[in-house]
């Protein structure tokens, strides 16, 4: 080999004899050398198994294929203080070798320990390197003078920098075969690896190992010899069943036997997601016995006894692998698929389906206000107010028509009281806040709102997908507006302004809910009522009007007592203010009643503080302008504005009816009390910023007539509020959908799985973790999207949240196997197993398990006669710490049925050579 | 992130010219003077009467602070009871408050419990807080010595500064003070949440700057 000549003719060139060895040789020293200088910080031996290595590749062309040379370390700095002075002869593979705390990694591969090398679970090393083909490789070191090419490489680098030992790859990488070198100054240690797939029955048991590794020590040995074992044994898969459950839906129910859905229930709290776990679902439990660093003389091993049998073990390792898919979390994903499609809802549901263009108009709304068996329906809650009012006309979709009015039925209870009782319970927003200590902005608790959003996701999952998401959504919608139009007040939403701390979608509803109480108090307030009905307030009208006009005009009608009176009678008044007086005059000042301010809900919030950044800042100028130039449009000069000046002048007016003869100083006492200032005789004057000439609220004074809140114009709108609430949800597409409910479902999500923890006693195991990812959903929840950034990140915290989540669903589903395992409530207490499982997924889902304990008697009285069939792998390692001048010597031996892979280390001097 | 609601720093479109956008709001009871220390901060004019402010209004002012420009969108609000409902509509999204009590006026001190819990109810619970004493040059008419209002504001966890609009005591330093913590809770939510650094200019550390020491308060 090391004869060839290159005859690629690169190398011919300069007429030198340069073999590929040779320059493979200096190729590898180069590597070596300079992956020395990376490990400069791995100085320190680690006594237990580490998942983290580190590795370096390099990669050479060799004979015209890829050659890679890589380097691993364990990252792990172990406390274990290398002694300064055995610098210069410390060898790291000596001591992993010898290493007994190094005897036997992790028994099973998992996805945490896939960065761990074989290499390193063989021999116990965490440094070497490995000259192994690239992966676009086909081509393997298959052939002998291939090998010896590498292997003499290795070992001519190995004595020259004898710092980590250096392996061949050799055959398929999936059948870990390596031979190896590790060189010090005056010792080879030579690894080898050997399967044998039908091995001898001897060479299965300590007592023929032992012979074959006594074959290979030098006859000088007189050390003794250091026993391992380890025997794996495989439980039969356990599963927990726990069927699809969801709310309110039988359909789920038939399979599962009555029970555990029934058990979860009770605390579910109403939220609409499935719970559950695949049917394929189940844990793998492997019992690991191990004996470590006994003495040959101490144990018989052969085919005819042995004493490594469980009852006899000294330490027991019980390890979980679990293949778990939760109903939760995998519908959660479902929904996360939305997040991009445009889709608008026509095109899932057709045009035309919504009730806005199908005919139901306010003359309906004015019959269904007027007839009082609606009012008696809705207090006796009886009888199915749908029939004869609603044809229902159908909605194209996937759901049919039980499906879809038991999910209707679920979120207006109300309506159809028929179904099983899911009412909503009075105070919602009280119960919001103590509910929800996160803040997260979501909906409240049980709310509509919240039902809705695990209804779309549920149904998005198990119900026709998109298909069935937009016609539940348009159902939704319709019901809505029959509320609307009948002015029924909807259940399940808390009352009052929109609360900005929720989500859009229950602010929207919150709103929808105000309009229909400003509507009805309306009604009774006044007997115009249905004639105002419908009617659009024009805005632009507004400035100028002849506000006395209206006033004397309602007046007329409805405050007959006053008919005969002449104008400026007192009206609107609230209250006197304190035992004030109007100034110069005796009478009583009073408060009047005033319009209330107008609810927004966050997207009309936003659009009005960006309308006014565009007008630029000084709006107090700006007032200047609407009550100079009257023509200005109130388009132009955006609502926000508009609300607060004529808010202002609204209160005036009011003020001005409540009090006919009082002066802007009177306005001034009740309104902004530190602006009048009195001096030390107790003569009061406006403050000198109220007394700036032609400042805005002098001006707005003059502006103002005496009109009582009642009979002006309204700052709100109920009608067209309400109105545009419904358009707004008609009009959204999928993903619009989405992001009104993404949030709220994942909350649900995370409340309902706490609360099946809850209910099992096990929280605390969990406990933070929950609250991690309450406290993460609050921060998404409050992100601000509005930039591509923005939603793209928020997109991933929110598939690592769902991430987490689903790894705790699986947790309990192993806690759920657990406890059958152990035989739990015979043989254990509560307060054990929640201690060992604890232990369990803090540790990789591996614990230790003492015979002489209660979990571990129990596991060797129910499974001790049938283990000895479920063993699945024992491994064996002999060792002999045997000092200068020859060496220790290693060998692994793991037996896999037939099968013996033999894993040998052996040491020589090579002074005596 | 680690106190709710990622920092509005993303650039108006139509402006591109500056690094970072912070919205704060000034609060406070009607007359503490919120307009003039505005007008003073952004304008450095002082008139001893502002028209009282209707319902709300703002000012934008850029400023550099560690090379980075920081433009400040600075809602002035009217303190009167009346127009709370509207006011508090624009909490949402603000990063910072500036909490005004008048140190000649003992009911807008009393008053700062209350604003705080308006801030608590209506904000993100990440937005930074500082309680401004206003009017520290009418010392003849001082009813709230500077003592009370530290430890009021120890009391609620934020920090303290006296000021003058009139004599243009402490305005800039209650801003730039400001500004500087909103960029340390931002570093410090870049810092707990590793999706966020390196995501370009947005991950940027604000504070990569030594700063200087708060030394502002004005005991006059």
């Amino acid at each position: 080999m090391a004869e060839e000549i290159d005859d690629s003719g690169f190398y011919r060139q300069d007429f030198s004899t340069v073999s590929d060895w040779e320059v493979f040789n200096a190729q590898l020293g180069d590597v070596i050398q300079k992956l020395n200088a990376v490990e400069i910080d791995a100085t320190r031996g680690s006594d237990t198994y580490q998942l983290n290595y580190n590795v370096h590749t390099e990669t050479f062309l060799v004979h015209k294929t890829k050659i890679c040379v890589s380097f691993y370390y364990s990252t792990i700095l172990e406390q274990r203080e290398r002694n300064s002075k055995d610098d210069n002869t410390y060898n790291s593979m000596y001591y992993d070798l010898m290493n007994i705390s190094r005897t036997f990694g992790p028994p099973l591969k998992t996805s945490n320990c896939k960065c761990l090398h074989v290499i390193s679970s063989l021999f116990g090393l965490q440094r070497f390197v490995v000259i192994h083909p690239h992966q676009s490789n086909q081509k393997y070191i298959t052939n002998p003078s291939e090998l010896c090419f590498f292997l003499s490489a290795a070992t001519v680098v190995a004595s020259e920098y004898c710092t980590v030992p250096i392996f061949v790859q050799i055959y398929e990488p999936k059948l870990n075969i390596f031979l190896g070198v590790g060189m010090n100054a005056t010792l080879r240690t030579n690894f080898d690896i050997v399967v044998l797939k039908q091995s001898p029955v001897d060479c299965r048991y300590l007592s023929g190992l032992l012979q074959i590794f006594k074959e290979k020590l030098p006859f000088s040995n007189v050390q003794p010899i250091s026993l391992s074992v380890r025997n794996i044994y495989a439980l039969e898969t356990i599963r927990f069943r726990y069927p699809m459950n969801v709310l309110f839906l039988k359909r789920f129910d038939v399979n599962g036997k009555k029970g555990i859905g029934d058990k979860y229930k009770s605390w579910d709290g109403n939220i609409a997601l499935p719970c559950g776990y695949f049917p394929d679902s189940g844990t793998d439990v492997y019992l690991v016995y191990s004996w470590v660093g006994i003495s040959e003389i101490f144990a018989i091993d052969s085919p005819l006894h042995t004493d490594f049998v469980p009852s006899k073990a000294h330490i027991c390792n019980m390890y979980q692998t679990t293949n778990v898919d939760s109903y939760l979390t995998s519908c959660l994903r479902d929904f996360l698929k939305l997040d991009n499609s445009k889709e608008a809802l026509e095109t899932f549901v057709g045009r035309n389906v919504t009730d806005s263009s199908d005919g139901v108009n306010m003359v309906d709304a004015r019959y269904h206000l007027t007839n009082p068996q609606i009012r008696q329906i809705r207090s006796n809650n009886k009888l199915n107010i749908k029939e004869g009012y609603q044809s229902l006309k159908k909605i194209a979709g996937p759901l049919n028509e039980s499906e879809l009015k038991s999910f209707i039925a679920f979120m207006f209870p109300d309506l159809y009281p028929d179904n099983e009782n899911y009412s909503y319970i009075n105070d919602i927003a009280a119960r919001n806040i103590e509910g929800n200590p996160h803040r997260i902005k979501s909906s409240p608790f049980n709310s509509l709102s919240s039902r809705l959003s695990c209804v779309l996701v549920t149904c998005n999952a198990h119900f026709g997908g998109k298909n069935g998401l937009a016609q539940l959504w348009i159902a939704f919608i319709r019901e809505l507006r029959f509320i609307w139009n009948c002015r029924l007040s909807i259940q399940g939403i808390s009352g009052g302004f929109p609360d900005t701390r929720t989500c859009l979608l229950n602010q929207k509803l919150q709103m929808l809910n105000y309009c229909i109480e400003r509507s009805k108090c309306r009604k009774y307030e006044s007997k115009k009522y249905l004639s105002d009905i419908g009617s659009n307030i024009d805005l632009e009208g507004l400035v100028g009007t002849n506000f006395k006009e209206v006033s004397d005009e309602t007046g007329n009608e409805t405050e007959d007592e006053f008919f005969d009176c002449t104008e400026y009678v007192p009206e609107g008044r609230a209250m006197r203010l304190g035992d004030e007086n109007i100034l110069d005059s005796d009478e009583p000042l009073y408060i009047p009643i005033t319009q209330d301010p107008v609810p927004k809900t966050d997207d009309e919030l936003q659009a009005d503080s960006e309308a006014m950044l565009k007008l630029g800042s000084g709006r107090n100028e700006l007032l200047k302008h609407i009550f100079s130039h009257s023509h200005f449009t109130l388009n132009q000069i955006g609502f926000n504005i508009q609300m607060m000046s004529f808010s202002l002048l609204s209160d005036m007016e009011a003020f001005k009816a409540a009090n006919p003869k009082g002066k802007m100083e009177d306005f001034i006492r009740w309104y902004s009390p530190k602006d009048w200032e009195k001096d030390e005789f107790g003569v009061g004057q406006l403050s000198a910023r109220m007394r700036i000439p032609d400042n805005t609220w002098q001006r707005v004074w003059k502006q103002a007539q005496p009109v009582a809140a009642n009979k002006q114009k309204r700052l709100f709108d109920e009608t067209t509020e309400a109105l545009k609430v419904l358009s707004y949800l008609e009009t959204r597409n999928i993903a619009e959908i989405y992001d009104m409910v993404i949030i709220t479902a994942l909350h649900a999500a995370i409340i309902k799985f706490k609360g099946i923890l809850e209910t099992e006693k096990i929280l605390d195991l969990f406990e933070y973790k929950i609250e991690a990812l309450l406290n993460d959903l609050c921060h998404i929840s409050r992100a601000d999207n509005t930039e591509v950034f923005d939603i793209q990140q928020t997109k991933s915290k929110i598939e690592g949240l769902i991430k987490r989540l689903e790894e705790y669903e699986v947790q309990f589903y192993q806690y759920k196997c657990f406890e059958q395992l152990t035989g739990y409530p015979d043989n254990i207490t509560f307060e054990e197993i929640k201690c060992k499982f604890k232990e369990m997924i803090e540790n990789q889902n591996s614990c230790s398990i003492n015979n002489a304990e209660d979990i571990g008697k129990h596991i060797i009285t129910s499974y001790g006669g049938e283990l000895h069939s479920n063993l699945v792998t024992k491994e064996y390692v002999l060792r002999v710490r045997a000092n200068e001048p020859t060496g220790p010597h290693f060998l692994r031996a793991v037996v896999t049925g037939e099968e013996v892979r033999l894993c040998g280390a052996f040491t020589e001097n090579t002074t005596l050579i | 992130m680690a106190g709710g609601g990622d920092p509005k720093w993303q650039k108006d479109a139509a402006d591109q010219n500056f690094d970072y956008m912070f919205k704060l709001l000034i609060i406070g009871n009607s007359s503490v003077g919120k307009t003039s220390f505005l007008f003073r901060y952004a304008d450095d004019s002082f008139t001893s009467a502002f028209v009282s402010t209707v319902g709300i209004d703002f000012k934008v002012k850029t400023v550099f602070r560690h090379d980075k420009r920081v433009k400040l969108q600075i809602w002035d609000t009217a303190g009167q009871e009346r127009y709370r409902t509207i006011t508090t509509a624009y909490y949402r999204g603000a990063m910072g408050f500036i909490l005004m009590y008048d140190v000649t006026n003992e009911e807008s001190f009393n008053s700062v419990q209350d604003w705080v819990t308006q801030i608590k109810t209506y904000s993100w619970d990440n937005a930074q807080v500082i309680l401004v004493g206003n009017k520290c040059d009418m010392e003849d008419q001082r009813v709230i010595s500077f003592e009370r209002g530290r430890q009021l504001a120890d009391q609620l966890g934020v920090e303290f500064f006296e000021t003058s609009a009139k004599e243009n005591v402490n305005v800039k330093a209650v801003f730039e003070r400001l500004v500087d913590i909103i960029c340390d809770k931002m570093s410090e939510s870049l810092d707990s949440d590793p999706t966020l650094v390196g995501a370009g200019q947005k991950g940027q550390r604000l504070t990569d700057q030594p700063q200087g020491t708060p030394n502002a308060n004005c005991n006059c």
